[in-house]
């Protein structure tokens, strides 16, 4: 199967056994699914098609906070607290490619040794250029694991400072974690990363400082919106996720802020974004990728240091193309 | 788009890490995407990773003789569950003698300690593209 976006009407029988095998509750069907849905492999959006009807059942559980303050040991720890009360646990886990290579070194599962016996499913994915904090198939991948059969999610982002809030479309309810003596890195956050937050928690709280921390991010929500969907307020909570000290008060938060209704559909609202962000994607593989552009205008720089990107813009720029597009699209309005 | 997805491990109490993080880092710099399991691993625990990862290649770092017992444990283990990811095997301990008798086993491929990143690089690439050509993955 090679990359193509084009709807073709049905799925071929490569994805009709993965379909029947994700059906059958096979992993290993569910694992080269998610590949090629990542892959954009033909006819992806089909296979997607085909499963959408069955999502909407799982809740989903953000999981972000800054480098180093034990986001996948809590995810960890928070998965295990979920098998235990009877749920069908995954994880996904994102990490950054290098924007060099592209390239990737995906290391959470060293931090989540824990679960090998609990039959949790973990999958390691790559941003492979997405900026958000999330990959552009982590929607994706979100739909099949529920489409699977596991009511709980949890997503790890790579780690987050300000910006990174693609989460907060993909969650029901987000985690932001924090760390003892990280006070003015909790001042800097306060503008993004902050304001999504519906459970702030306070990991490696055994360390000096935790009390403090918990008190700043507690007047930092008197000043700010709390709540990020406007249901339940903010909470902040303290954990160590080392020792598992905290886990069950913050499980009971997100519980508590989960949606009801048994089938969660998106709002038209986000149904809006994802399908901008579907088309843009796309769009970029066509003209970069499959016709070639990158590589052109890589030949075009090559060996040359008086290069003005400005004039490379209308170089690249396929004007004729969009000024055929819109007198096509004006000439649809007019005869309508 | 990536060149492929690569599990690395190390098996038993085997310490000596660094070989394994030089290849990540080779690796991640060269464009794949490395899983990273690090140490403490066995056949069960690599077989989940590499069907939850739909890993293309299996890499094993072996600085200490375990790989001796863990291999012939871990191939039949893979083939039972359909799990069609290579193996290969690099460290500073596997004798040519075992070399052969892994090969014997359906290793892929060995690295020794004079293994040169550009061999390693593009024996790796070239195990990690037939493995997404058979799984379809662009």
């Amino acid at each position: 199967m090679t990359s193509e976006g084009a709807t073709h009407g049905g799925t071929g029988p490569e994805w009709q056994v993965l379909l029947s095998g994700l059906r059958q509750r096979d992993r290993r069907a569910l694992s080269r699914f998610i590949s090629l849905v990542e892959a954009r492999a033909a006819g992806w959006q089909d296979a997607m098609h085909c499963l959408f009807a069955e999502t909407g059942r799982a809740r989903v559980v953000g999981v972000t906070g800054s480098l180093g303050t034990g986001k996948s040991t809590l995810t960890g720890r928070l998965a295990v607290e979920f098998i235990e009360r009877g749920h069908a646990v995954a994880i996904l886990a994102v990490d950054p490619s290098s924007p060099f290579s592209g390239g990737a070194i995906l290391g959470d599962r060293i931090r989540m040794a824990n679960l090998a016996p609990h039959g949790v499913f973990l999958r390691s994915m790559a941003t492979r250029g997405a900026h958000g904090g999330l990959s552009r198939a982590t929607r994706d991948a979100v739909r099949i694991l529920d489409a699977f059969g596991f009511d709980r999610i949890l997503i790890e982002t790579v780690g987050a400072g300000q910006d990174e809030i693609d989460i907060l479309r993909v969650a029901d309810v987000t985690l932001v974690v924090s760390m003892p003596g990280q006070g003015d890195e909790v001042q800097a956050i306060k503008a993004g990363i902050m304001e999504i937050a519906d459970v702030f928690v306070v990991n490696k709280s055994d360390c000096a400082g935790a009390d403090q921390a918990v008190a700043d991010i507690q007047a930092m929500l008197r000043v700010t919106k709390s709540g990020a969907r406007g249901g339940a307020p903010a909470v902040v909570l303290k954990s160590v996720a080392t020792t598992g000290s905290g886990v069950r008060e913050v499980v009971e938060a997100i519980q508590s802020r989960l949606p009801r209704a048994e089938i969660r559909r998106s709002a038209p609202n986000e149904i809006v974004e994802e399908v901008v962000e579907l088309v843009d994607g796309r769009l970029h593989d066509v003209f970069w990728n499959e016709l070639g552009a990158r590589q052109r205008l890589r030949e075009r720089v090559s060996g040359r240091d008086d290069v003005d990107p400005y004039l490379l813009f209308g170089e690249f720029f396929p004007q004729d193309l969009v000024r055929a597009l819109l007198a096509a699209a004006r000439e649809r309005r007019t005869s309508d | 788009m990536t060149k492929g997805r690569v599990l690395l491990a190390m098996l038993g109490t085997d310490q000596h890490e660094l070989g394994a993080v030089a290849i990540a880092g080779l690796l991640r710099d060269h464009g794949f995407e490395v899983v990273y399991l690090g140490r403490f691993q066995t056949p069960k625990t690599i077989l989940q990773a590499a069907i939850d990862e739909d890993v293309d290649v299996i890499g094993i770092s072996c600085h200490s003789w375990e790989f001796l017992d863990y291999v012939p444990e871990l191939i039949p283990l893979l083939g039972e569950s359909e799990v069609d990811a290579p193996v290969v095997l690099g460290g500073s301990v596997i004798t040519a003698e075992d070399a052969l008798a892994m090969k014997a086993l359906g290793i892929a491929e060995v690295f020794d300690s004079d293994a040169q990143s550009g061999a390693i690089l593009d024996r790796m690439s070239m195990l990690a593209a037939e493995r997404r050509a058979r799984a379809g993955i662009g």
